[in-house]
């Protein structure tokens, strides 16, 4: 899975730390996201989309042989 | 025909490694070198304790400064890491400050040295409770267990977000694991010391075995309860 989360951050001026704020996650959630080496649950995926006014499937973008 | 090779190996190594203990009669006399090693134990626990103590201050005072954007991400990720330093180091202290009373209790060392190693330890046991407090004030707006509740280990985990919770799993099943090597090594030594000796170790073979079977058991069982 790769994320545009920190394209997305940097797009709304937001830091690891207030976008954990605001997703109700630690700093350490986000920055494992971002660094792709762990997928998050539905609920915080939902949170995350919220937040950035995007689709959950352009924040989280999984190749075709992943979604097989 | 991997593991077959693998297991011969072992044998031959054991075998051999067997013959070569029992061949060499080693005699390691504690008593000759257990001051120096105490002095030496309390000397790292004075280094380790003095740490903890340095970034603790150092912790505060990161902490009461006002940052933002980028430079905020990097004072979250400094304090992390150093608390995980402080947790390791007051941990190790107090460990060790155990050996060094035990060592100086069973050789019969000076009475000063036996108070001072005391005296370090608890200091590194209250050095612990107050790291593992000071998470609450690094983490203020999050809802995290005190450490004098009943219950923290658990409490602490279930307060604990989805990728802290994946974190601390990857760490412990490590650590697991790495246990369980370290103690049969741990038994194979204490085997080839009492063989060696002549100085029976069997007392803390029994231990480490029921040890063993005891984390395992725990482990296995809870897993196979959760199918």
């Amino acid at each position: 899975m790769r994320t545009r989360l920190k394209e997305l951050r940097a797009r709304d001026g937001l830091n690891q730390t207030e976008l954990a704020k605001r997703a109700k996650v630690s700093r350490q959630t986000i920055s494992l996201i971002e660094r792709e080496e762990f997928i998050p649950s539905l609920l915080i995926a939902v949170r995350i989309a919220v937040i950035f006014n995007e689709a959950i499937e352009d924040i989280f973008l999984f190749d075709k042989e992943e979604l097989e | 025909m991997r593991v077959f090779v693998m297991l011969l190996l072992g044998a031959v190594v054991g075998f051999f490694g067997m013959y070569a203990a029992l061949s060499f009669n080693v005699i390691i006399n504690f008593n000759s070198i257990a001051f120096a090693i105490t002095l030496t134990l309390i000397a790292i626990n004075v280094l380790l304790v003095g740490f903890v103590m340095v970034s603790k201050r150092q912790m505060n005072h990161m902490g009461n400064l006002v940052l933002s954007g980028e430079e905020e991400d990097m004072r979250d990720v400094w304090q992390y890491k150093r608390y995980s330093d402080m947790t390791l180091c007051s941990t190790a202290s107090f460990l060790i400050g155990i050996g060094a009373v035990a060592i100086s209790i069973i050789t019969g060392q000076a009475i000063w040295l036996t108070i001072a190693s005391s005296v370090i330890t608890s200091i590194a046991a209250l050095l612990s409770v107050v790291v593992s407090s000071s998470i609450t004030k690094l983490y203020p707006e999050r809802s995290l267990p005190s450490v004098s509740e009943k219950d923290y280990a658990n409490k602490f985990l279930a307060a604990s977000d989805e990728g802290e919770r994946y974190v601390m799993l990857q760490g412990l099943y490590r650590a697991f694991t790495t246990m369980n090597n370290a103690l049969i090594i741990a038994l194979l030594l204490f085997i080839i010391y009492s063989v060696s000796t002549g100085d029976s170790q069997l007392f803390a073979i029994f231990v480490i075995v029921l040890v063993l079977i005891g984390a395992n058991a725990r482990y296995h069982l809870f897993i196979r309860k959760k199918t």
